[in-house]
């Protein structure tokens, strides 16, 4: 009876933990200087085991939220909870919590292997189980044979393999990572990229991971915060993100998109009518949140979701797309794409992109008529 | 790659690069001189300290190292050259730490203040000294000469250390943090390693600045407290003989190793 009633009090507590988010950041604010405020107002909570991504512009508080959960800065106001537990003010070598950093910031006088071994050392943990635990990490990042060079000899990409097995092998409950991959090529960047994922598949640890790179977010995370200006504009799974932005900053900083500037002429509550700045060209477009007649709006249409041709529509569908006049811009070759820089009604840059075999006959100066489906738009309220 | 410029001058004729060859042999002589008349004389077989010696012998070499009078005064330089350094090695290293990663006002002005003893006339110092220790009654003493050499010492710990530091990358430390690491821990098995080299060259320039100082020590060593140069400057005077120029070999042979181990040091460092 005793052991049973014990099983089901466990149970119930471990399911209670599991429930409960690893990481939770409550209120947190941060100023360095008293005035400015790196981050503001920080409400997210991180599940366990997911691939959780900071992105955002340069300045934007990124890395400020990852030193606030490492312990290297204090939050001016707020809580933040590992685990169930508030985590202000204990130090960082208390908190348990992996840190890759963006230069690698490796011990120069220690070997790979004494790097990855490191904090197993500080944990005194006994000989034979070191060298196993070391071992198996470097199988995981692909590095074994490498465990007695130099720092100084082990390549970029190398370099941050073994920052990314001295921050797993002591299997902390959060790994942290600030732009890790910041340093590296193009190709190799994408190598890598490959490598967290599976890391992260393998080991079901939980990451938080900052980058001002859009691409490498989309592709790594579970769930994304997008950051501007210390505060975070939305939370949401890449497609999300992608798809159905929630505000014009968000819906410029993720994939490409145009915008145009309106004003709401007319229309109902989800859809409305509005009136391209410079000409007279009315569009539909889709809208959320509280919105009024004469308001300014932004419209926000991705180059791959417009069609173009140099002459109008023969059957045109007014309820379900709209179509404007543009001029071309400039027209450039992308390898796989060709890419048409337009005006339309006086605002430049608007971008489509063609597929390589559907060239147009159109030159540069000329006429063209741009087509999307409404649904695919996404209007916000300028404020 | 090193580019290398070429161009017609005066010392690329003949007689410019004989002229030029003379004039560098001139000045390198001069740089040796006092080597070349202090080394064959420590070797001498005379009775007096002349030069050139009449003939080569070890006698001078045996009689000093069985001298009460060289091997005390050798004891003294050893010992209060270690305790000097081991003084200033510690308390330079610890302020140039904090002068190098401190956040606060006045940290340049602070650090000039450390730099003082190398700025302040040695003699000045000395008089300072003289009279502040006759009266705690260090003068003569082990101690006294240990604190007035650490003082001399310090500013070359300071800066070698703090230059060491400024190359060193501080977020080191914050991995060392993260990977569990506690705040003495990290400075053990992080900072201590990496800025070594640094430690070590100051400790060494320190050890020199100690074992061949002979005005401060002159000041202080009181009636019967004497270092290596002290009993030097007093003996030239008094007893002509070549064991003033044995000692001054050896001291040589010291200063050189010493030397030698700093530069080494200092190339390993800066790889
Ligand atoms: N130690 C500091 N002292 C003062 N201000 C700071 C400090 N660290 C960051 N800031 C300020 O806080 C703001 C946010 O900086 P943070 O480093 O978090 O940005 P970020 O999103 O990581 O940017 P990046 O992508 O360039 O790394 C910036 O305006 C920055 O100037
Ligand atoms: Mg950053």
């Amino acid at each position: 009876m005793l052991a049973f009633q014990t099983i089901w009090i466990s149970e119930n507590f471990e399911k209670q933990l599991k429930d409960q988010a690893l990481v939770q950041f409550r209120g947190i604010s941060k100023s360095f200087d008293g005035a400015a405020y790196a981050v503001r107002d920080l409400n997210l909570s991180v599940e366990r085991g997911e691939f959780f991504t900071l992105l955002g512009p340069s300045g934007s508080g990124k890395t400020t939220t990852l030193m606030l959960l490492a312990g290297f800065e204090s939050p001016t106001t707020g809580e933040i909870f590992l685990d169930g537990k508030n985590i202000v003010g204990v130090p960082p070598y208390h908190r348990n919590i992996g840190v890759v950093f963006q230069h690698y910031a490796l011990f120069p006088h220690l070997s790979v292997f004494e790097n990855i071994a490191y904090p197993l050392r500080m944990r005194g943990v006994p000989r034979g189980e070191l060298s196993s635990r070391v071992g198996k990490i470097l199988e995981v990042v692909e590095l074994d044979g490498l465990e007695s060079r130099a720092t100084s000899e082990i390549s970029g990409g190398q370099a941050q393999r073994v920052a990314l097995a001295r921050a797993l092998v002591f299997e902390p409950p959060v790994v942290l990572m600030d732009e890790p991959l910041g340093a590296l090529d193009k190709r190799l960047r994408e190598t890598l990229q490959e490598e967290i994922r599976r890391v992260h598949r393998e080991l079901s640890t939980t990451v938080i991971y900052v980058t001002h790179d859009q691409s490498e977010a989309l592709f790594l995370s579970d769930r994304i915060a997008l950051f501007r200006e210390g505060v975070v504009e939305q939370i949401d799974s890449p497609n999300g993100l992608y798809c159905s932005p929630k505000t014009s900053f968000a819906a410029g900083f993720i994939g490409e998109n145009n915008s145009l500037e309106g004003k709401i002429v007319s229309g109902s509550n989800q859809v409305v009518q509005i009136k391209i700045h410079g000409s007279d060209q009315i569009v539909h477009v889709p809208i959320c949140g509280a919105h009024r007649h004469g308001a300014e709006v932004t419209l926000c249409i991705r180059p791959e979701y417009i069609t173009a041709s140099p002459s109008q529509s023969e059957s045109p569908q007014a309820h379900r797309e709209n179509e404007v006049r543009g001029y071309v811009q400039s027209v450039t070759f992308h390898g796989d794409h060709w890419r048409y820089c337009t005006v339309i009604s006086q605002q430049e840059n608007q971008r489509i992109t063609v597929p390589l075999r559907e060239k147009l006959s159109v030159k540069e100066g000329e006429m063209l008529f741009l087509r999307w489906e409404i649904s695919s738009g996404d209007g916000f309220v300028v404020d | 790659m090193k580019r290398r410029v070429s161009s017609y001058s005066f010392f690329s004729s003949s007689f410019g690069r004989l002229l030029l060859g003379l004039y560098s042999s001139l000045v390198l002589a001069y740089l040796l001189l006092p080597l070349m008349v202090i080394i064959p004389m420590g070797f001498s077989s005379g009775k007096y300290l002349t030069f050139p010696p009449p003939g080569f012998s070890v006698q001078y070499v045996q009689e000093v190292v069985h001298s009460p009078q060289w091997t005390s005064a050798i004891w003294n330089s050893i010992t209060v050259g270690v305790a000097a350094t081991v003084l200033s090695t510690l308390f330079g290293t610890m302020a140039a730490i904090g002068l190098v990663w401190g956040r606060f006002r006045g940290r340049l002005l602070l650090f000039g203040f450390f730099l003082l003893p190398l700025l302040v006339p040695v003699v000045v110092s000395a008089t300072g000294l003289y009279l502040l220790f006759a009266k705690l009654g260090l003068l003569g003493t082990f101690l006294g000469m240990v604190l007035a050499h650490a003082m001399l010492g310090a500013p070359f710990v300071v800066m070698v250390v703090s230059a060491t530091l400024t190359g060193y990358d501080r977020r080191l430390i914050n991995a060392a943090f993260s990977l569990g690491a506690h705040p003495w821990g990290a400075f053990r098995t992080v900072t201590l390693p990496i800025i070594a080299p640094g430690v070590v060259s100051g400790a060494l320039l320190s050890f020199m600045t100690s074992f061949d100082e002979v005005v401060v020590a002159l000041f202080l060593s009181g009636s019967d407290y004497r270092t290596v140069p002290v009993l030097m400057f007093q003996g030239i005077r008094f007893e002509l003989d070549p064991s003033i120029a044995a000692v001054g070999t050896l001291l040589l042979a010291v200063s050189l190793l010493a030397m030698i181990t700093a530069e080494l040091l200092r190339r390993r460092a800066r790889r």
